[in-house]
């Protein structure tokens, strides 16, 4: 499927920002660990300590590499009666998602989220729930409605 | 949007609902932190409630709802600001529950539960609201049923059954159960098991705060009589839990009600805290008939609906109680007027003959 849409390329920017955001928390556990060896002497901190900071850094690195290739191949599609959903170049995934199958929609933004105006969409059925990392509001608004049109069709094969 | 329906906050009664799940959720770490901090406790215990209310004021402020005409939409969220979107064709069960100190404000919580995947909690939980919503949010319900029922009909004009309109408010059968059998299914539940070792736990713990001193003059006196003293003991806390399991569970299932209007079953439960459960009868999944070993004695049944969401029990297994406790000859004549799609016996289990029967025949087919 080539034919599907980018998500907003405002999404590099939340995921970088969120790159960051996991790599203070990977180290301030490993400052924690540090300042525990400094002045309560819990020498078996030591270790933990690099690995904590090592892991930071690493997947700063990795996720910072990794947001043009994610932004590249992830699209999504909404046809008429399905959304699909595809993903990766290495490990391809699609997914269809019937809206007819649809149970409830939720839209949530976080702070950084909404600092780019943009909406995290999780589309939930019977089985499993997708989530599609974030989309103009308006996007967004439209899939609801067609979401909910359908939902409100489709009585035949209810849950 | 379509029809952009009014923001409706919930009750001020939330508020304090807010306020005890803060407690609860901090009230351990308040326990680690207050009394390590001597000099500033009192800062520290003042920080805490203002936090508590801080957070349950915003909590309060941020939760709003929208009945509009297809569906419900429930704002919520202090940081993550979150939309959720419930079409009322999605819907399985609405659960009620009233305290009894909320009746009179005709408030009570109310829990609505599509069959989506996320199903150890409620899609939708309003923790105290006017009972008017619940009514507002069913015959929105109904309207987009009827919409829904007249298309065909009109169409294909082949099943007049099905076109007459369905009386969905006149009530149509009502059980109700029978205080006699009440009592039985209490006497007859093993949660006196579980009960029971909580108070032996607690009975422990006792034992170990009283002083060791104050302890060994007991003992000294008393030594020649241990055996007694344990065993009275051990009868007390057998009779405590017997009680307590007994108590519970009549409380619970106090004056259940279960009723069929039109397409929908509904149960109505408990003394203290007034519970109801409604759910369509097409989005029943299955039924499910259980007997402990007790009460196979007892030739008491008890009937479970399961639904795609995880309505009913929190505690017992997530199914919807539909008849607590019935007498297994009757089950299904009795379930007959409810459910109309209810086999009419029991599948008898044939025992196989021969050397191999035994096992065999334990595994129902």
């Amino acid at each position: 499927m080539t034919e599907g849409t980018h998500l907003p390329s405002k999404i590099k920017r939340v995921w970088q920002v969120s790159a960051f955001i996991n790599f203070a928390i990977w180290l301030a556990i490993g400052i924690g660990c540090y300042l525990g060896l400094k002045f309560l002497h819990w020498e078996w901190l030591f270790w933990p300590g690099i690995g904590f900071g090592a892991i930071a850094i690493i997947d700063l690195i990795f996720e910072l590499i990794l947001v043009p290739y994610r932004y590249a191949f992830w699209r999504y599609r909404l046809t008429d009666d399905a959304v699909e959903l595809q993903s990766g170049y290495i490990f391809k995934k699609m997914v269809s998602i019937p809206i007819a199958r649809v149970q409830d929609v939720t839209l949530s933004a976080g702070p950084v989220l909404q600092s780019q105006k943009l909406q995290k969409v999780d589309v939930t059925t019977a089985s499993t729930s997708h989530k599609i990392d974030g989309l103009e509001p308006q996007v967004a608004e439209q899939l609801r409605k067609q979401i909910m049109r359908l939902a409100v069709e489709v009585k035949e094969n209810d849950v | 949007m379509t029809s952009e329906a009014p923001k409706k906050h919930l009750n001020a009664f939330s508020l304090l609902y807010y306020a005890y799940k803060a407690v609860l959720n901090w009230g351990v770490f308040a326990i680690i932190v207050l009394p390590a901090q001597r000099t500033h406790f009192l800062a520290a215990l003042v920080t805490l409630i203002f936090l508590i209310i801080a957070f349950s004021l915003l909590k309060f402020f941020f939760f709003t709802y929208q009945i509009s005409d297809e569906m419900l939409t429930i704002n919520s969220g202090i940081f993550v600001k979150r939309h959720t979107h419930i079409p009322y064709g999605r819907i399985q069960t609405v659960q009620r529950s009233q305290w009894f100190f909320l009746k009179p404000f005709q408030l009570e919580q109310l829990k609505i539960e599509t069959a989506g995947h996320e199903s150890h909690r409620p899609e939708v939980v309003f923790p105290v609201v006017a009972e008017s919503v619940r009514e507002a949010i069913e015959q929105k319900r109904l309207a987009l049923g009827k919409a829904d029922q007249k298309s065909p009909t009109a169409v294909q004009g082949i099943t007049p059954t099905k076109a007459t309109p369905i009386q969905s408010t006149a009530v149509r059968q009502e059980y109700q159960i029978n205080p006699h059998d009440l009592n039985i299914f209490a006497l007859t539940s093993f949660g006196i098991l579980p009960l029971m070792g909580i108070l032996a736990a607690i009975y422990g713990k006792i034992q170990e705060y009283i002083p060791q001193q104050f302890l060994n003059t007991i003992t000294k006196e008393i030594v020649s009589q241990s055996i007694l003293i344990i065993s009275v003991a051990v009868v007390l806390i057998v009779i405590i839990a017997i009680a307590g399991s007994y108590l519970s569970l009549v409380q619970k299932y106090y004056q259940f009600t279960l009723t069929s209007t039109g397409d929908q079953l509904r149960t109505y439960q408990g003394l203290l805290q007034r519970k109801s459960v409604t759910i369509p009868i097409n989005r029943i999944q299955a039924l499910r008939i259980k007997q402990n070993v007790l009460r196979q004695w007892a030739k008491l049944a008890t009937i479970q609906a399961l639904a795609a969401s995880s309505a009913g029990d929190d505690d017992k297994g997530n199914d919807m109680m539909i008849l607590p406790v019935i007498k297994s000859h009757d089950t299904f004549d009795r379930l007959k007027p409810f459910i109309n799609w209810v086999p009419t016996h029991f599948v008898q289990l044939n025992k196989i003959p021969g050397k191999t029967g035994f096992i065999l025949s334990v595994t129902p087919c």
